[in-house]
């Protein structure tokens, strides 16, 4: 709407007389000097709303616009119309003295054929009847020319008007106009815009067509993207879901998918980490629907996402991913979400089967924006954001921690002296001497005021122009983002540039270019928060008494006693971690009209990364994992991915007697996904070299990956008078990671709809109310081999050299599978669709069952007499089934004023139907059939032994045990929600918006790592959270933490506590709901920026992250890995936002 | 008009052009889904003739070395039965459960046995792998032999002597011995003679077992040139011995005795004045030395040899027995009283392999190592001839092995039991720590007795016909592929 009234006026202003509009824009600009730009707002919409001037004049067949420029003349309004309309108007008589504007304005039209709405100080003059004028000079047989104007007469560009049944189509030029040649008699054309509701008309040989559009009210009729090709809402079979590009544009986040998180029905998103352009540890569609085990930042679980064509590679950069939480880089954070003009997702087999083997994970589909013909835009926008910290659990002062040390060496040693303990501290942690003999710790430290920044800025400017005529059309869009990360040195920059175009260099032929070019920085963080900052001893001072920094520390941090361990803001100071990202996304392509009902598509589309990715441990510092100081390394990893895409599309398009329409499409695509990458090495370096000093290193680790994919696939569409829809996919994908035998797969669907409201007993009855219902279904196969690599099939080698020969052995660990399968996921969906009151009321409810067969997983142990480990193989079936709801309800709808709701939820059922193997553990999880894929499989804690402080479980009889191997673990919780959504209200208020969103996720449990921070005295120099200090102490305590014993050893005693071991004592329930989102945004009228010659003025402030309420007493219940353990990961953020759009 | 027509059919006519390229690039050619993986090396697409499946042998060897014959399995048999001992009782020692007779059917998949082993599963597992890798260099080379037939014949006789000479370990060290039953009937370990692992297989009979074992090294032998050039590589007098030891462990001393013999001629005894013992373990010519088929000290892409030696040097392993100890220096002129030095084993030399680069991580890995050798068929031969009543013949192979060692002692003149315990005891002294006491004694159906010796008080003797003896089938083994569990696991 908002988009659409800015456009108008565009067009509107080169027919308005301006000299006013000039003196106007003076006068604003003397304000503007006065006072802010809101308070400017303010008082000018006050004074628009209450103008009331007289008007005096005496017309005898008078032209019309004479007296409309007297009363322009002696008011403050300003009439605009179009010149056709001045040929309707007929002469005025009339005689008025000082009468009201309003009453002046009623006699004048008074018999005229014209009418007229006041806008703020406009008086806008359109038809008295909305409907076809038909000039009868217009038209040759065969040729239709024509016009489009909205309701208020005004033309409309950028308008397509193509004729039914057959592929031609225009597109309106800037006065609305448009021609086209070889049209039959009696044909119908389609005229639809992107703001207003398509409409038919019928084309009578050798007359002009005008039409006036309606603004659009109705989202029924959008387009809607989907796979290769596109509808609208009404006609769609296919569960889809459309997020808009403004929806999202706006928010903190540098990637879209996490952008998604509550506004897609079925799309969970869990970020995992808060690290700036960082990976998500959940993206999954309607449930984990794969084998795969993405313990390193794999995505194999993640949707296909296709930006404008070309699927896009997810996969991280690093060589060697994370397996605490997500991977640090997300390829996706290297496309401007700005870009986005609209993203599908497309959930049941219907939407995803034409994309095959690679779309059982669901498909998201991104297009980007396109320039729209008639003026050249520009478009400004600015957003500051500030962020902080989410919450951090609570640790103790260096008192209550001292108390914890000393109390666990002497239960462990009794009779210990305290001045024994102390000289053990003394030995193992950092120490000042005062006087000879007066040894003491250094103070507590700040570590949180020193290594995390409260206040991190980010930037975004982003300027982008727009334009194109009936030829052609153009977006490019130059993005420039700075964002500092919390934990300080962290960050992530991001200049990116877009140029979309697009060109009809004849009536039958279109050829365009989709290209995005970004380069990124990344700079993450290693040490802050993977080793527990929290956990920090208080004696560990950041500083010594000359104030340089304690560079590493012995004691007293992460897993004690293991070495040593770097001072972690002498890491963030001194060391590297970064990524240098380049990225290119293209695609070209070109579409041919033939015979009338054909059209052929050809493209091709490529996806490159270059990263280059730098880590440096200073030689001051420990390297991670290793003992010794002063070493010192770098390592640079290059990885190149280049994937390129190439597909032909033959499409037939045609409407038989009005009442049947079909569409017919058969393509082939190709694909090469190439990936390499090289990791040199440095270590032992005498000096400290700079980062960019040139690697003398050696390589030690390289790849190069190539897979190749063939596909073949068709699809028909049949409509029925717009209510009996059927539609029909077929794909087969061959792929180079599968062995001779088994390499093409073949998936089909087929979906239907029934469009209640169209039968004509819902028309008569309930026309009034029902906008639209219909039911829909479909059923269908995809597949997924993502997790799967090309070499599956083969067995690797090793070369070496062996007495002065050529040896080759078998790597111990990977046996090639000829023989593995496919994933494969059949679904069902059944789906309604109602929309009520004149759209004041939607909901979309959703049913479906999804099930995979031949779940491929890595891992697979095999008997030992294989000589092999494990294998990559098909190990059994799982099924999600699933409700999906979604509401949008206007509650209040009054002239100013409207009130909407949206609200989704979604409930997904995981279960492992099949499994060749009982218990097939993955860490802390396990894949038993009957139970969710990857379910916690954990020993049941049964508190603490109020007699002698001994930690418990529950033994296989039900009973407290203090003998850990007496507890058998059971499934005891799971990693995936049962559900998620959020509620959205949206409150208007002329140009206001607030809108506030709620998110929620409930029916799952984190296993938190704060072992480290609760462990009893199992590693007793760390530092212990304020929940710690609830232990047993003397007989007869009632404690939730178990006695404290140094190194977990009772007096006397070679057998440790093992309390800290993997138990349900850590598990909570994570279900949490978040205020994630308020923002109050103000469109300023246009009576005010178009005085200023701009097209549209926004401003915004937005909160993200407000507020949680959860029970888990963790980081924050969304800092968790894949596998639902609770880590430390780079912490979330709060954050502030505010933003500027300017269009001009 | 004309000018803008041919306009458009230039346009046409070019888009078309392009049309087809872009159908033509990707068209449905099949090889497009061929893709040729450069980054990495496959089984499949390197091996293609005898050159790179000589290549693919050579990766067997470094199996062998790097892996396999690794310290912690080399010392079971001489740990789990009275030569050796653990160097201490704490937890973090090696194969401690299996010195106590106390192993446990595990799911643990390792290569390395740590000290959390409770089992024998890596040196099934990595048997196992070697095992498949020959079985594709047997089941593929027939493709080559055109190239160069008596190579592929050489290539193919090796697979078949290395699949025997594993399988021999493992049916030792996972099933009861050949006498166990009358006719060996009692369960065996799979033979696997194929390369493919999806191929079911199950436990056969000890006896079935070895009669592949000789099946096996049969083949070898016709396969193998006679003529032993490097005794780094395995040669047809290593497969006979390998045979003869087989015969003996089945009982055939007929066989047992012949073959052994035949060995004995070609590779007579090294002399001390040839370097005996400690030449035994430094890479000689075949001439040099009366080791058949020795390892080599490697240091490889991820396969580092750590061999037995490395265990008796610090951190200290195992230690020798007392037993062990007092045999070996019951005599002060026997040279192979240097074995022992101050309680510790000091038979293998250390630094002797200075032509290996680079260099095991610890020197004491740095020596060849005797798979089989001379000493042993002599020992065949006496053994042998004293079951089958010649014990003059059993007397005369039995001094030439005493009194190799111990030039000063005089001529046995033992006879019938006296003259097998005289032969059982030398036995021991002269194959000690090299892998094979425990295997002896249990063919031999005797009881291992740790006396007073003994780390732990509950594992001091072990009768025969003990379930412990042998080690429990891992369990993904008895979980997946359906074999039978060892009784007592």
């Amino acid at each position: 709407m908002q988009k659409y009234q800015s456009t108008d006026l565009c067009n509107l202003l080169p027919y308005a007389p301006n000299k006013r509009s000039i003196l106007q824009l003076k006068k604003l600009t003397r304000i503007f000097k006065l006072t802010t730009l809101i308070v400017t707002f303010l008082c000018l919409q006050a004074s628009a709303a209450t103008y009331s001037q007289l008007v005096t004049i005496s017309a005898n067949k008078t032209p019309f616009k004479k007296v409309t420029d007297a009363i322009e003349q002696q008011t403050d309004v300003k009439f605009i119309w179009h010149d056709e309309l001045l040929e309707l108007s007929k002469p005025v008589t009339l005689e008025l003295n000082k009468v009201p504007l309003e009453e002046a304005l009623l006699t004048l039209f008074k018999g005229q054929v014209l009418s007229y709405v006041i806008k703020d100080q406009y008086v806008i003059v359109r038809t008295l009847q909305p409907l076809v004028v038909q000039p009868a000079s217009w038209g040759d047989p065969g040729n239709v020319k024509g016009r489009v104007t909205n309701e208020k007469g005004e033309p409309l560009s950028g308008i397509s008007v193509s004729v039914k049944g057959s592929r031609k189509m225009v597109v309106t030029n800037d006065k609305g106009e448009f021609e086209i040649d070889g049209v039959e008699g009696n044909a119908t054309l389609v005229i639809s815009g992107v703001s207003h509701e398509q409409q038919e008309v019928k084309w009578k040989s050798g007359e002009g067509v005008t039409v006036v559009l309606k603004d659009r009210v109705n989202e029924l009729d959008e387009t809607v993207v989907v796979a290769y090709g596109t509808t609208t809402q009404r006609a769609n079979t296919g569960a889809v879901t459309v997020v808009k590009g403004e929806q999202i544009q706006n928010l903190p986040n540098r990637s879209f998918d996490r952008s998604l998180q509550g506004l897609v029905p079925g799309l969970l998103v869990t970020s995992g980490s808060g690290q700036p352009g960082g990976g998500l540890s959940n993206f999954v569609l309607r449930g984990i629907a794969t084998g795969g085990q993405p313990i390193s930042g794999e995505t194999y679980r993640n949707p296909l996402i296709v930006v404008d064509g070309v699927p896009v590679t997810q996969d991280p950069l690093e060589v060697s991913g994370s397996s605490s939480g997500p991977s640090a880089s997300n390829p996706i954070a290297q496309l401007n979400p700005s870009d986005i003009e609209s993203i599908s997702i497309l959930k049941d087999a219907a939407a995803i089967s034409l994309y095959g083997s690679k779309a059982s994970n669901g498909v998201i589909l991104v297009t980007t924006k396109k320039g729209k013909a008639g003026r050249t835009m520009f478009n400004f926008r600015h957003q500051t954001d500030v962020s902080e910290r989410l919450k951090e659990i609570e640790v103790l002062n260096k008192d209550q921690y001292l108390e914890l040390v000393y109390e666990a060496y002497r239960n462990s040693i009794p009779g210990i002296k305290d001045s024994q303990i102390k000289s053990d501290l003394i030995s193992k942690f950092p120490y000042q001497v005062s006087l000879p003999g007066d040894t003491s710790f250094y103070p507590a430290s700040d570590w949180s005021s020193k290594l995390y920044n409260n206040a991190a800025v980010t930037v975004v400017n982003e300027i982008s122009m727009s334009g194109g005529n009936e030829k052609s059309n153009f977006y490019i869009n130059l993005e420039w983002i700075k964002q500092d990360g919390v934990v300080k040195k962290t960050g992530f920059d991001r200049k990116s540039i877009r140029f979309n175009y697009e060109n009809r260099p004849a009536s039958f032929l279109k050829v365009g270019l989709n290209t995005t070019l970004s380069y990124n920085i990344q700079n993450y963080s290693s040490g802050a928060e993977a080793g527990g900052v929290l956990s920090l001893s208080p004696l560990n001072s950041i500083r010594d008494a000359n104030g340089k920094f304690i560079y590493n520390y012995g004691w007293g941090f992460g897993s004690s006693g293991n070495g040593l361990r770097a001072n972690p803001l002498a890491e963030v100071e001194l060391n590297i971690n970064r990524n240098t990202s380049y990225r290119g996304l293209s695609r070209i392509y070109g579409e041919m009209i033939f015979l009338k009902h054909f059209t052929f598509t050809s493209t091709i589309g490529v996806d490159f990364i270059a990263n280059e990715a730098k880590q440096k441990v200073d030689p001051l510092l420990v390297i991670s994992a290793e003992t010794v100081s002063g070493i010192g390394k770098i390592t640079d990893v290059m990885v190149r991915n280049a994937n390129i895409i190439s597909n032909n599309i033959l499409r037939f398009n045609r409407a038989f007697n009005k009442s049947h329409s079909v569409n017919l499409l058969v393509g082939q695509e190709a694909q090469i996904l190439t990936r390499k990458h090289n990791l040199i090495e440095r270590r032992g370096l005498s000096s400290n070299p700079t980062s960019t000093q040139v690697l003398a290193g050696t390589t030690s680790l390289g790849g190069d990956d190539k897979q190749t994919l063939l596909s073949y696939f068709g699809q028909a569409n049949y409509d029925f008078r717009n209510k009996y829809l059927l539609s029909g996919n077929i794909r087969s994908d061959g792929s180079s990671v599968f062995g001779d035998n088994k390499r093409f797969g073949t998936y089909w669907s087929v979906g239907g709809g029934w469009v209640v409201s169209e039968e004509p007993f819902m028309k008569r009855l309930n026309k009034k109310w029902v906008d639209q219902l219909k039911f829909r279904g479909s059923i269908g196969t995809a597949g997924s081999s993502a997790a799967i690599l090309n070499t599956i099939q083969f067995d690797a080698l090793t070369l070496v050299s062996y007495l002065n020969n050529v040896a080759v052995f078998p790597d111990r660990g990977k046996p090639g599978n000829p023989d593995i399968q496919w994933e494969r996921t059949f679904t069902w969906d059944a789906g309604i669709e109602v929309s009520l009151f004149n759209e004041r009321l939607r909901i979309i409810a959703d049913v479906y069952n999804r099930k995979t067969s031949n779940l491929i997983a890595s891992g697979v142990t095999l008997p030992g007499a294989t000589g092999f480990f494990s294998i990559t193989d098909n190990i059994g079936d799982l099924r999600n089934k699933g409700i999906e709801l979604s509401l949008s309800v206007e509650i209040v709808r009054i002239r100013n004023f409207s009130w909407k709701v949206n609200a989704n939820w979604s409930k997904n059922e995981n279960t492992l139907t099949k499994s060749f193997f009982p218990e097939r553990r993955v860490g802390n999880a396990v894949n038993k059939v009957g139970y969710a894929y990857n379910s916690f499989y954990l020993k049941r804690w049964a508190g603490v032994n109020s007699t002698n402080g001994a930690p418990m479980w529950m033994d296989s009889t039900g009973k407290p045990s203090e003998d850990y191997n007496a507890s058998k673990p059971d499934i005891t919780g799971k990693i995936q929600p049962d559900g998620f959504g959020a509620i959205t209200n949206t409150f208007s208020y002329k140009g206001f918006e607030l809108s506030a969103m709620l998110y929620y996720q409930y029916g799952f449990q984190i296993l938190y790592v704060g072992n480290i921070l609760q462990n009893d005295g199992g590693n007793p120099y760390v530092n212990q959270s304020k929940a710690a200090f609830d232990r047993w102490q003397k007989p007869g305590d009632i404690a939730s933490n178990p006695r404290r014993l140094l190194n977990g050893l009772p007096p006397g005693s070679a057998i440790r506590d093992r309390g800290t071991e993997s138990s349900t004592r850590y598990l909570y329930d994570g279900d949490f709901i978040r205020l994630s989102n308020v923002s109050l945004s103000y469109n300023f009228p246009k009576s005010i920026f178009s005085r200023m010659r701009l097209m549209s003025l926004e401003l915004y402030i937005q909160g993200q992250n407000l507020m949680t309420w959860t029970k888990y007493s963790g980081q924050d219940p969304e800092n968790m890995n894949v596998f639902g353990v609770g880590n430390f990961l780079y912490p979330q953020q709060r954050s502030f936002t505010i933003g500027l759009k300017v269009g001009f | 008009m004309s000018y803008l027509k041919i306009r458009t059919i230039i346009i046409r006519t070019g888009y078309c052009l392009i049309a087809c390229m872009a159908l033509g690039h990707t068209s449905c050619k099949k090889d497009f889904l061929e893709v040729e993986n450069t980054g990495q090396l496959y089984r499949q697409n390197y091996v293609k003739d005898l050159t790179t499946m000589e290549h693919f042998l050579n990766g067997i060897y470094i199996l062998i070395n790097g892996i396999y014959e690794h310290g912690y399995t080399a010392s079971y048999p001489d740990l789990v039965a009275d030569n050796l001992k653990p160097a201490s009782a704490t937890s973090s020692q090696l194969l401690l459960p299996h010195y106590a007779w106390s192993q446990q059917a595990e799911d643990l998949l390792e290569f390395i046995p740590s000290s959390l082993s409770m089992s024998m599963n890596s040196s099934w597992t990595n048997g196992y792998q070697i095992i498949r890798a020959c079985s594709f260099v047997i089941e593929d080379i027939e493709k080559y032999r055109s190239e160069n037939s008596s190579k592929a014949d050489n290539i193919k006789g090796q697979a078949y002597a290395i699949r025997a000479m594993v399988h021999i370990k493992l049916v030792n060290i996972f099933a009861q011995s050949y006498k166990f039953t009358d006719d060996a009937s009692h369960p065996g370990i799979p033979y696997i003679n194929t390369s493919d692992i999806s191929k079911p297989y199950s436990r056969q009979t000890v006896s079935k077992v070895y009669d592949n074992i000789i099946a096996d090294l049969d083949d070898a032998i016709q396969l193998l040139p006679s003529e032993v050039t490097d005794t780094r590589y395995m040669n047809s007098a290593a497969a006979k011995a390998f045979l003869a030891r087989t015969y003996l462990f089945k009982g055939d001393y007929t066989n047992a005795k012949s073959l052994a013999a035949e060995i004995c001629l070609r590779f007579p005894l090294l002399k001390i004045t040839g370097g005996y013992p400690s030449a035994l373990f430094r890479n000689r010519l075949p001439s040099q030395t009366e080791v058949m088929y020795r390892l080599v000290p490697i240091n490889i892409s991820g396969n580092l040899s750590n061999f037995l030696g490395r265990f008796f040097v610090s951190p200290l392993n195992y230690m020798p027995t007392n037993d062990i100890v007092t045999l070996l220096t019951e005599n002060r002129d026997d040279v192979r009283k240097f074995w022992v030095t101050n309680g510790n084993v000091t038979k293998f030399p250390t630094g002797a392999a200075p032509e290996v680069s680079p260099q095991p991580l610890s020197p004491a890995s740095a020596y060849y190592p005797s798979m089989i050798r001379s000493s042993e068929m002599f020992l065949t031969v006496s053994e042998c001839a004293a079951k089958l009543g010649d014990e003059v013949t059993a007397r005369s192979f039995l001094d030439s092995v005493r009194q190799r060692a111990n030039p000063s002692v005089g001529k046995l003149s033992a006879t019938g039991a006296a003259l097998l315990d005289s032969i059982y005891k030398e036995r021991r002294k002269e194959l000690c720590f090299e892998g094979i006491r425990m295997f002896d004694l249990q063919r031999m159906k005797m009881s291992v007795q740790r006396g007073v010796d003994a780390v732990f008080p509950n594992a001091i003797s072990l009768p025969f016909y003990s379930k412990m003896a042998v080690a429990p089938i891992p369990v993904w083994d008895v979980k997946l592929a359906g074999l039978s569990q060892n009784p007592g696991y």
